[in-house]
């Protein structure tokens, strides 16, 4: 009896081990699932920051641009106060 | 090569889990499910390190961006802040300015934007981690440089040599050159074999030497240089060659290669210089050194067979020809030659040469007889042989130092060989003196024949045109001459050691030039006066017009032809264009039918055609009534109502007009003139010019004065304050008011031609015969003004006169009635005056072409044309000018000064018959000051005039 019993409670401790590593095993799946969903999160929000930050950069380069030229016709305008003499 | 930036590893994916899990008893389950459990929240726990990571990685690139963007807009914030305080004061400046025009006639900014691009996917030094790591995980090269001391160049060579990416690119570029050269080095290494075939004696221990040295030299240099993709791939080239050469190596290559090699200067040579200083080339010159002795001996060996073969340049084989091809080399360098010769002398003290520099001097003078061309005869025969030696000693050098040199003697080589070929093709014999010769002749006759092809090219051209032919045919004939003066300086052996046949050739030549040149010069004499004939005097880039033919009329012109009775003088010039016509001396008025025909094509229009257009123009310009009675009609061809044939009709001349018959014609298509526009126009204006109270009077003396402009003006002012509008005044006019328009848009063009008219005249006055350049400038004028004519007219009225001008005129409306009887008493006067010339001009118009009847007309002419004499004389140096546009705007004159002399100019021919003429003169010349002086004060004539 104790020998029967005894691979009875062997049998159910498997068991239960196996279920315990399906349980511990569909716990890591989705915390490394999460992971990724936070690495998918992190690359897409690198990148549209990057392309966000990108298109400023243009219409900053644009500013530049133009407030350069405004810069240099300033300069020039100041430079040749002959200009406005009426 | 993955090009994912981040990868997310597996839970179980690392080799280290396995330790937990691996290491666990088999028979204990739920220690192996325990390690498995551990090593998946290890996993998560390492994907989570790296999320961490890279989200750091990812923030970190963001924050800096963000920043940098943030200092940029800061920057931009600055700059717009201070722009901002620049701005206002400009501001205020700009608007206070009244006018702005200025700003766009100011220089802008000269500026530049310098914009980078260093946001480049590829290029930028930022490469991606993936190709990183390649780089990363590549292997060291190896460590070359522990051979360094084993080479000549110094550390870094080996590892240089060995890895130089540039390798491969210098290695397959040179393949491709090797290959070129090979071939090409096929081609001399078999003539170089017959050549070695006769001379190899004892040179073979020379030669082994030479070749030994020239081996080392190979290695030495496959050592050294980052050229040594080029060298291996000339090395079995220049291997060949450095055997074939081994025979060729003569001594007295050894001994003179040092000075000519120094002293020519050439690009090889000095690279051999600069390469002697290897120790491959030390090695050669210590072997040449030991065999200086030996080499001499060899050349007086050697020379006498060289001189047989030069003498008997009968039976010159094949071998010396080819020999004859490469001595260009001497022959190039001059200078190398000279060397050679003083080498020579010192050398052999005999003189056997007797070839110096002075011969070659006196050869480059050109001062040298038949005497020292024999002699340098005799010594180029001799001197032949050296320069072989310094042949074979250039290419055993070339052959010594291979690979940089390879390309270099090769590619003289080839130079040499084209330029040789040259003087081989030339002198079919072997002998240098013969081929200075033959060359020289070569060259003479050549220049010869450039001479007579160029005289051949300037006949042609003078065909062409002759006028350049003459301007430039000189100067390249002497430009040949001197260069071939100074090719023969320049090729001191080709063109300046034969000086006598040369200068027989040139003497014996020169005549033929000249004689050639002075035929030529004749034809473009001849020519020159043709085209003196030609030359319509530069008009306004008119083509010359044909000379003058002055043919008899086809029958098909004259066909249409409707006179009363047809003149005589018609017939004997071109009569199909103009008739003058006489009438009785009932009638007391020569009707002039002008007869428009449009034959363009044949080139006796002439000046009958100019003028005809201009007498046919004017006759539109004087619409004033006259006697209706003497109407005639005109040809058939111009299509006219009846109200313009009138007018035209009106047009009457008391005589011929003085017609310059001997005048050449216009250019014919400038003188294609139709008279539709014209008829339109009159048409459309319809001017019914008439005197009022000499409708009746039938024998009106002056009726083509009755001018335009006082029809323009006499609608609204019948009179003006000068004597000039009394005839104006009693002219009743019919025409409604385009007459204004109408009048003023006839006067310039007609104005121009009367002009042009009475230039022909005063020629035929003046000189009885005028020049054909000054018709024919008078011709291209008419042909001008007629081509202005050829113009569209315009169909609607031109525009109203300027208001000031009818205010003028209304204002002196009142001063100009007072002299209408005056200006009637005059008139009568000169009719009378002028009906008594006619009849006795009648008498004489049975012969009009004599010349005792040309003065008449010219008188006649002279007093009815007096009113355009003034504006003529006004405007001689304008017509002179041929511009055409400067005419119109100088005969923009108003008429009305022209009527009061012309008035003026009756009432003097009123008084005295024989006076007449010298009277109107003055007057005219009087009226004709004031009035340029008035134009010159004020632009506007007409109203400066008449107020005046």
């Amino acid at each position: 009896m104790a020998k029967a019993g005894g691979g009875i409670t062997n049998a159910v401790n498997v068991g239960i081990a196996v279920q315990a590593d399906w349980e511990n095993r569909e716990f890591i799946s989705h915390i490394s699932l999460n992971v990724r969903r936070l690495f998918e999160f992190l690359v897409q929000f690198e990148s549209t920051t990057k392309s966000k930050l990108a298109s400023l950069n243009e219409k900053l380069d644009l500013l530049e641009r133009g407030l350069e030229m405004l810069e240099v016709q300033v300069s020039t305008a100041t430079a040749n106060p002959s200009l406005f003499a009426t | 090569m993955s090009l994912s930036r981040l990868g997310v590893r597996n839970v179980y994916g690392t080799s280290q889990q396995a330790e937990f899990y691996g290491n666990v008893d088999r028979e204990d389950p739920e220690a192996i499910l325990n390690g498995v459990a551990v090593s998946g929240l290890i996993g998560v726990l390492r994907q989570l390190g790296d999320l961490a990571e890279s989200a750091a990685e990812i923030f970190q690139g963001i924050q800096e961006e963000v920043m940098a963007t943030a200092s940029r807009s800061n920057q931009l914030k600055m700059r717009l802040q201070h722009i901002e305080a620049t701005v206002p004061p400009l501001e205020k400046g700009v608007l206070a300015q009244t006018t702005h025009l200025h700003f766009a006639y100011t220089g802008g900014v000269e500026w530049h934007p310098r914009i980078p691009h260093e946001q480049n996917h590829f290029i930028h030094d930022d490469l991606p981690n993936s190709f990183m790591d390649h780089y990363e995980e590549c292997r060291d090269p190896p460590r070359l440089h522990m051979l360094d001391k084993f080479d000549i160049n110094g550390p870094g060579s080996c590892l240089k040599r060995y890895s130089d990416p540039t390798y491969f690119r210098r290695a397959s570029s040179s393949l491709v050159k090797g290959n070129n050269k090979f071939q090409n080095n096929n081609m001399s290494c078999k003539i170089k074999k017959k050549k070695s075939s006769s001379r190899s004696r004892d040179m073979s221990r020379l030669a082994s030497m030479a070749n030994q040295n020239a081996r080392k030299t190979l290695t030495s240099f496959s050592f050294s240089g980052q050229t040594s993709s080029s060298k291996s791939a000339s090395t079995s080239d220049m291997e060949k060659r450095s055997d074939l050469q081994d025979h060729h190596s003569h001594s007295y290559d050894c001994h003179s290669t040092a000075t000519s090699s120094l002293k020519t200067g050439e690009k090889p040579k000095g690279g051999l210089v600069s390469s002697s200083l290897t120790p491959g080339s030390c090695t050669i010159a210590s072997v040449l050194s030991e065999c200086e002795t030996e080499d001499e001996h060899d050349n007086l060996q050697f020379t006498p067979l060289q001189g047989h073969a030069a003498v008997g340049s009968s039976c010159v084989s094949w071998d010396e020809k080819a020999e004859i091809v490469e001595e260009p080399l001497g022959v190039q360098t001059d200078e190398a030659s000279v060397v050679d010769r003083l080498d020579e002398k010192v050398s052999y003290g005999e003189g056997t040469g007797r070839v110096d520099i002075e011969n070659s001097e006196s050869g480059l003078q050109q001062s040298n007889g038949i005497d020292e061309v024999r002699e340098i005869k005799a010594g180029s025969e001799i001197v032949r042989e050296p320069r072989d030696s310094s042949e074979h000693e250039t290419e055993s050098e070339g052959e010594c130092f291979v690979d940089a040199l390879n390309s270099i003697e090769s590619e003289s080589e080839n130079e040499q060989g084209l330029k040789t070929s040259l003087e081989a093709v030339s002198s079919p014999c072997g002998v240098t003196g013969e081929m200075l010769e033959k060359s020289s002749n070569k060259v003479e006759e050549s220049c010869r024949s450039m001479d007579n092809g160029y005289l051949n090219a300037t006949d042609e051209m003078n065909h062409q045109d002759p006028l350049e032919s003459i301007t430039i045919s000189p100067s390249p004939r002497n430009d040949v001459c001197t260069t071939s003066n100074i090719s023969s300086g320049e090729d001191k052996i080709g063109f300046t050691v034969v000086p006598a046949p040369e200068n027989s050739l040139s003497d014996s030549s020169n005549p033929l030039c000249h004689s050639d040149h002075q035929k030529s010069e004749a034809k473009v004499s001849g020519e020159v006066e043709a085209i003196k004939i030609w030359t319509n005097g530069g008009l306004l880039g008119l083509n010359p017009s044909k000379p003058p033919v002055l043919e008899v009329p086809s029958p098909d012109c004259k066909a249409e032809e409707r006179t009363v009775g047809s003149a005589e003088a018609e017939k004997d010039k071109s009569h199909d264009l103009v008739e003058h016509v006489l009438d009785t001396p009932s009638l007391g008025t020569q009707n002039l039918t002008v007869d428009q025909r449009e034959c363009h094509e044949t080139s006796s229009y002439g000046v009958f055609g100019g003028l005809s257009q201009k007498l046919f123009t004017n006759s539109f310009r004087r619409r004033d009534s006259l006697s209706h009675d003497n109407r005639q009609a005109l040809p058939a061809t111009i299509p006219e109502n009846d109200e313009v044939m009138e007018e035209k009709s009106r047009f009457l001349f008391r005589e011929e007009a003085p017609i310059d018959w001997f005048a050449s014609s216009p250019p014919l298509q400038h003188m294609k003139i139709s008279l539709n526009p014209v008829d339109n126009t009159l048409q459309a204006s319809r001017l019914k010019l008439k005197f009022s109270d000499e409708d009746n009077n039938s024998n009106n003396t002056f009726p083509s004065f009755q001018l335009l402009p006082e029809a323009a003006t006499s609608l609204l002012d019948s009179c003006s304050d000068d004597d000039t509008f009394c005839m104006t005044s009693d002219i009743d006019y019919l025409s409604d008011y385009h007459s204004l328009s109408d009048s003023e848009q006839w006067e310039e063009p007609n104005d121009s031609h009367e002009r042009k008219e009475h230039d022909s005249c005063t020629h035929v006055d003046n000189n009885g015969e005028p020049s054909s350049l000054d018709t024919e400038a008078e011709n291209g004028c008419v042909a001008l003004n007629f081509s202005y004519l050829q113009s569209p007219v315009e169909p609607l009225p031109p525009p109203f006169p300027p208001a000031q001008w009818m205010v003028s005129k209304l204002a002196a409306e009142t001063t100009s009635d007072k002299k209408i009887t005056q200006s009637l008493e005059l008139q009568d006067a000169l009719r009378f005056a002028f009906e008594k010339h006619t009849s006795s001009s009648i008498v004489n118009k049975e012969e009009p072409n004599t010349v005792a009847s040309a003065p008449k007309p010219e008188t006649k002419v002279h007093v009815k044309n007096n009113v355009r004499e003034d504006k003529q004389n006004a405007n001689e140096k304008e017509t002179d000018a041929d511009d055409f546009l400067q005419q119109i705007r100088t005969q923009h004159v108003n008429l009305k000064p022209v009527v009061m002399t012309r008035t003026l100019s009756t009432a003097a021919a009123a008084t005295t018959d024989p006076a007449i003429n010298i009277k109107i003169s003055a007057m005219l010349e009087k009226a004709n000051s004031i009035r340029q002086a008035v134009a010159s004060n004020d632009g506007d004539e007409s109203d400066t005039w008449s107020d005046t």
